[in-house]
Formats: structure tokens, C-alpha cells, sequence
């Protein structure tokens, strides 16, 4: 797609603060996306994301703080004013349009002065339409597509208005797992080809670690850390965010991913290394997931191994085996 | 007993208590709705049909026509707009009160019509609290036009917004804020996407409105003064008629409410289809 001339603009949050009620939102929140980058905001229901989310588009106003697109303060600026392209959870798609007029919104409600004419709207959303592999379908209305179509309609609907920064408010939430994947991918491809600075909202870490450039972890408010995916994973802030982005299991008062626990018949004994039980084996999928019981203080210690050393191993239920961490981490919190 | 077997049991209710339920139902509705209905144009037409052409078009029945026509199509745009604002604001916004301000919508449908035209006597009469005032400046509102208009507007205010408060609040603002990102001036939002998913429904409220101004008896014969070809609706008309022993023309001209009763039932068929539409 042709850059459509909408220069692509870096957007900035200053210590946002909004409450709804007695309930507090956003608590000082601040971060930086860059021009071009793919941002994803992670955090459990209830963290926040989304309302900074619509705070950034305009749908809702911050109690104190502020918004820069390109170091401009667009913090009083108007929705219809900001020029962000907003994808909504629910798709939110005009229900008594077809696809073709879904698309075609956004220039079609501009001033007449700067409206396109209908030659040159048939051609935007035409083109859009093909983006999206969706050209057979431009006649339907949103009840006649799928959840994945529907997806990418509201998508191209909010790239009709070349917008300078595009939001997306869990963009794979309401799908199936291999829609998700797929529709995931497209994202991460088109975001490449657009160059625009990009926010997405998501609880799914495994989403956000894949597509994003950069994630920040939300909680309760607040940001809990930001960084890049490998960043985040491999040097956690805190044990929240440990906790947060891959499973963990407590190991001699530690942190230790699943798959960071060896498992031995060894008989000799290192230091750091328990005596357990096997108390579960669930051996669906790529990883065998083992659950063990502590033999000295009967806590219970989720690993996870390959086929490959779980068929080495031939455990049992009810085998007596050697534990140790290769790596753990300690938070002070 | 398992609910499985006691489904089964309630679906095989003996025959004849089936056919019994039914034609009792049957019945009924043919005692207390068709037959008065029927009757309603049997006696109309009982003279003929010139008698009752002439009992339509005669001078009083033709004023009291007009008014009711008037006092309809200055109620039904009023309330249409009262009714979206209401609807609006309740189904849109989160404030103090909402639940005071969906109970006071409420109120006329609670309160008797004679009630509710003796709130404007109350206020507007000659002996009301505006009374003296409205008298110094020569305007008159009881026993007027105005009056009429004002007790009808109470009467049916609850109709549209009533019609439009659970269809929004369904639908949702998520479509109504997808357009204002994507640059829509709040009119245009209105126009372009409020206005098509809420149609069907405003449309009902509207048909319900209508019917309701037109028949309107006990409010508007509280504030109207009975005074013929002045101040005489439909429904007033049709009373003085049968007090005055002329029941063909009184059925004459209620024939003509019960006309407007049957198209606006069939239009609510069709309007409760189409909206049930909008709402999936």
C-alpha cells in the first residue's frame, strides 16, 4: 500500500491518572511508543489497559496528565480530531452497512472540502477491500461474516482515514485459537508494511511477547515494567511479571519456570536438590507436564520436560525421583 | 419423579383438556374483542352507508376530526424529540438520578388520565396557579386547544422513550463511537448511524403515539370543555353522540378510531418484526 501521505507520529503519555468513582484506573501511568513501532499493553482484566487505551483515542478524558502525538500536547484534542484509527473488541461495526460502506465511513463523513470524491473513495476501499482479501465480500453486512472477516473489515475501516497512530482493543480477543494465530501473523506482516506507531491491548502474553516490538505489563494501574519481549521474559522486574508471562512454580522459596525443573533418578544428591514423589503426569502436547509433592515439606512442584527425557525417564505416578532448578529467581517485593 | 419424565407428562396433557384450554381462549378473545369490534361497524353501518358518510363529514364530527389531526401532529414530533433526548440520556450516559429520571418517564403510565388532566386544570385553570397570570395576559390554555395539547403530550410522553430506552441500551455505544474516531461531527453520527439502527423502533413508539393521541378520552375531557366544533375531539364526539341517543352516528365516528386500532395493531406486528431485526 502506498504511504498515503498521513506522516507517522510517536505517541507520548505523561503521568495519566483517571478514577472512575472511588476506583482508581490509572495510577501515574507514563510511556513513550515510538514512530513505526508495534506496542502491545499486557495486563489481567482490570489493569488498566484498556481505559488508557481510550484515554490515547480520545473516548476518554484522563483526570490529570497528558497525551503527545509527535511532542504535541493532544490532550484536549477531540476524538474526531486525533486521527487514530481504533479497532474495537467487539468490532463495533455499523450494522446496516455493508462492507463496502463500513470501509468507506471515515471519508465519507469528512468536511466537504477535504472529502475525496466517489471516484477516489471507490478506489481507497477497493483497495483496502483487496488488503484485507476481502473483495467478494464488500456487498455483505456484518452479520454475514465471521468473526475473523469482521476482524479485518474493522480494520481496514480505520486505515480508510490513514490514520497517524492506530489503537486496537484486544484485536484477537473474540476469536477462535487458530484464527488467532493466523489473523496475528497478518497483523504483525501489515504493521510492517504501514509503518505506523501502533498500541494494542491484550491479556494474552503469548500474543503480546510473539507480535509486539515492545510490551509494557500492566497491574492494578500501573505499568510493572516495559521493554522488549526478550527483555521482559528473560529479566523480569518483579514476580508479578514472572508470573505473568509464562508459568512458575515456587522451588525452596523461588521462582522457577516449569520448564526450568530437572528431573533425575540420580541417586546422588546436589545441593539445592529434593527428594519427590510423582503425583501427576499429563502427557498431551509437545511438553509433558509433571506435578510433583516435595517429600521433606510436601509442597507441591509443577515441571514441565520433553517427550524425549520423560520416555528416557519411564516415570510413574508414585516414583520416587531427585528435583533441582537450573535457574530461579528471587524478587524482593 | 426425574424432569425428563415430568417434561413428558406436561407435554401429553390429556386431548380434550387441550382443545378444552384452547377453545376457552378461543372463545374469550371472540367474546370481549371481536364481537365488540363487529359490533362497532354493524351499528355504523346500520343505516346505510350515506348515513354514515353523512355522520363522518357533518361540521361537528369534520372540527372534531381536524382537531384530534391537530392535536396528533403537534404531540407525535414533540414526543419523538422528547422521547430520543430521554432515551438518549439514559441509555448513554451513567449520572445521579437516572433511575429518578426513568421512574418520572413512567409516571403517565401509572397515573389515571382523569388525574392527569386535573394536574393541568390544577395549573393552568382559572383557579390554578397560573391561572391568574395566564388570565392578565389574555391567554387561555383550559378549555382551549393548548390544554388539549398539553394533557395529550403527558398522557403519551412515555410511548417513544419507553420504545427506545431498552433497543439502545442494547445495541450499545460501541458503533456510536467507532464513528466519532473515524471523524464524525456529532450530527453525522446521528444521521449515519443512531438514527438507522434505532428506525424500527422510534417507528413503533411513533405508531403507538399516533394511536394513543388520537383516542385519547379521559385527560382531554378534563381540559377540553366539551365545546362543539370548537374543542371536540374524535373521542369526545363520539360520547356526546351516544349521550344524545344517536348511536348510529356516535358508532359512525368511533368506527373511524376502531379503524385507526386495527392498522396500528398491524403495523406493531410489523414494526415488533422489524425491530427484533435491528436488535441481533
Amino acid at each position: 500500500m502506498e504511504d498515503a501521505g498521513g506522516q507517522s507520529v510517536s505517541i507520548e503519555v505523561r503521568n495519566i491518572r483517571k478514577h472512575f468513582g472511588s476506583f482508581e484506573v490509572l495510577r501515574d501511568v507514563s510511556l513513550r511508543v515510538e514512530d513505526g513501532e508495534l506496542f502491545a499493553l499486557l495486563g489481567p482484566s482490570g489493569s488498566g489497559k484498556t481505559s488508557l487505551l481510550r484515554i490515547i483515542a480520545g473516548l476518554d478524558y484522563p483526570d490529570s496528565g497528558t497525551i503527545h502525538f509527535n511532542e504535541e500536547d493532544a490532550t484536549k484534542a477531540a476524538a474526531r480530531e486525533r486521527q487514530v484509527g481504533f479497532v474495537f473488541q467487539h468490532y463495533a461495526l455499523f450494522r446496516h452497512m455493508t462492507v463496502f460502506e463500513n470501509i468507506a465511513f471515515g471519508l465519507r463523513v469528512r468536511p466537504r472540502v477535504t472529502r475525496p470524491n466517489e471516484y477516489t473513495i471507490r478506489e481507497k476501499v477497493n483497495e483496502l477491500l483487496k488488503l484485507i482479501q476481502l473483495t467478494p465480500l464488500a456487498d455483505r453486512y456484518p452479520s454475514q461474516l465471521s468473526g475473523g472477516q469482521r476482524q479485518r473489515v474493522a480494520l481496514a475501516r480505520a486505515l480508510a482515514v490513514e490514520p497517524k497512530v492506530l489503537l486496537l482493543d484486544e484485536p484477537f480477543g473474540a476469536l477462535d485459537a487458530r484464527v488467532r494465530k493466523e489473523l496475528r501473523r497478518w497483523l504483525r506482516n501489515l504493521h510492517d508494511e504501514l509503518h505506523v506507531a501502533s498500541v494494542f491491548v491484550t491479556h494474552d502474553q503469548e500474543e503480546a511477547l510473539e507480535v509486539a516490538d515492545r510490551v509494557a505489563i500492566m497491574r492494578l494501574g500501573r505499568i510493572e515494567q516495559t521493554g522488549a519481549p526478550a527483555e521482559v521474559y528473560d529479566s523480569p522486574a518483579n514476580a508479578f511479571v514472572y508470573g505473568f508471562l509464562g508459568d512458575m512454580t515456587l522451588f525452596n522459596g523461588t521462582f522457577v519456570r516449569p520448564h526450568d525443573i530437572e528431573i533425575s533418578r540420580n541417586a546422588v544428591h546436589g545441593p539445592g536438590a529434593v527428594y519427590a514423589t510423582v503425583r501427576f503426569i499429563g502427557d498431551a502436547g509437545g511438553l509433558v507436564r509433571v506435578e510433583l509433592r516435595r517429600e521433606d515439606t510436601n509442597e507441591e512442584i509443577k515441571a514441565e520436560i520433553s517427550r524425549e527425557r520423560y520416555r528416557e525417564l519411564a516415570i510413574r505416578v508414585g516414583d520416587y525421583v531427585n528435583v533441582e532448578a537450573r535457574h530461579s529467581r528471587v524478587f524482593s517485593e | 419423579m426425574s424432569a425428563t419424565s415430568r417434561r413428558r407428562i406436561l407435554r401429553t396433557e390429556p386431548t380434550w383438556l387441550r382443545r378444552g384450554l384452547i377453545g376457552l381462549a378461543l372463545l374469550l378473545t371472540f367474546l370481549f374483542i371481536v364481537l365488540p369490534l363487529a359490533a362497532v361497524f354493524i351499528q355504523a353501518f346500520d343505516k346505510g352507508w350515506a348515513v354514515w358518510q353523512a355522520a363522518v363529514t357533518e361540521e361537528n364530527a369534520r372540527s372534531a376530526i381536524l382537531l384530534s389531526l391537530l392535536v396528533t401532529g403537534i404531540t407525535v414530533p414533540l414526543n419523538v424529540v422528547f422521547g430520543l433526548a430521554a432515551a438518549w440520556t439514559i441509555a448513554r450516559f451513567q449520572f445521579k438520578g437516572r433511575n429518578v429520571l426513568l421512574t418520572l418517564i413512567d409516571i403517565p403510565f401509572g397515573v389515571s388520565p382523569v388525574v392527569s388532566g386535573l394536574i393541568f386544570v390544577l395549573v393552568f385553570g382559572a383557579q390554578g396557579w397560573l391561572g391568574p397570570w395566564l388570565g392578565d395576559h389574555d391567554i387561555q390554555i383550559i378549555f382551549a386547544v393548548p390544554g388539549i395539547v398539553l394533557a395529550t403530550v403527558f398522557v403519551t410522553f412515555p410511548f417513544v422513550a419507553r420504545e427506545l430506552i431498552p433497543l439502545m441500551q442494547s445495541q450499545g455505544s460501541d458503533e456510536e463511537e467507532a464513528a466519532i474516531v473515524l471523524g464524525a461531527t456529532a450530527w453525522q453520527m446521528f444521521r449515519r448511524v443512531t438514527l438507522p439502527n434505532i428506525k424500527w423502533g422510534l417507528l413503533y413508539g411513533v405508531v403507538l403515539c399516533t394511536a394513543r393521541s388520537l383516542g385519547e378520552f379521559g385527560a382531554v375531557s378534563v381540559v377540553s370543555g366539551h365545546i362543539r366544533g370548537l374543542t371536540n375531539t374524535i373521542p369526545l364526539h363520539v360520547e356526546i353522540l351516544y349521550n344524545e341517543y344517536n348511536y348510529t352516528a356516535a358508532f359512525a365516528v368511533a368506527s373511524l378510531l376502531s379503524v385507526v386500532a386495527v392498522v396500528t395493531l398491524l403495523l406493531k406486528k410489523v414494526l415488533e418484526w422489524k425491530t427484533r431485526e435491528a436488535r441481533v
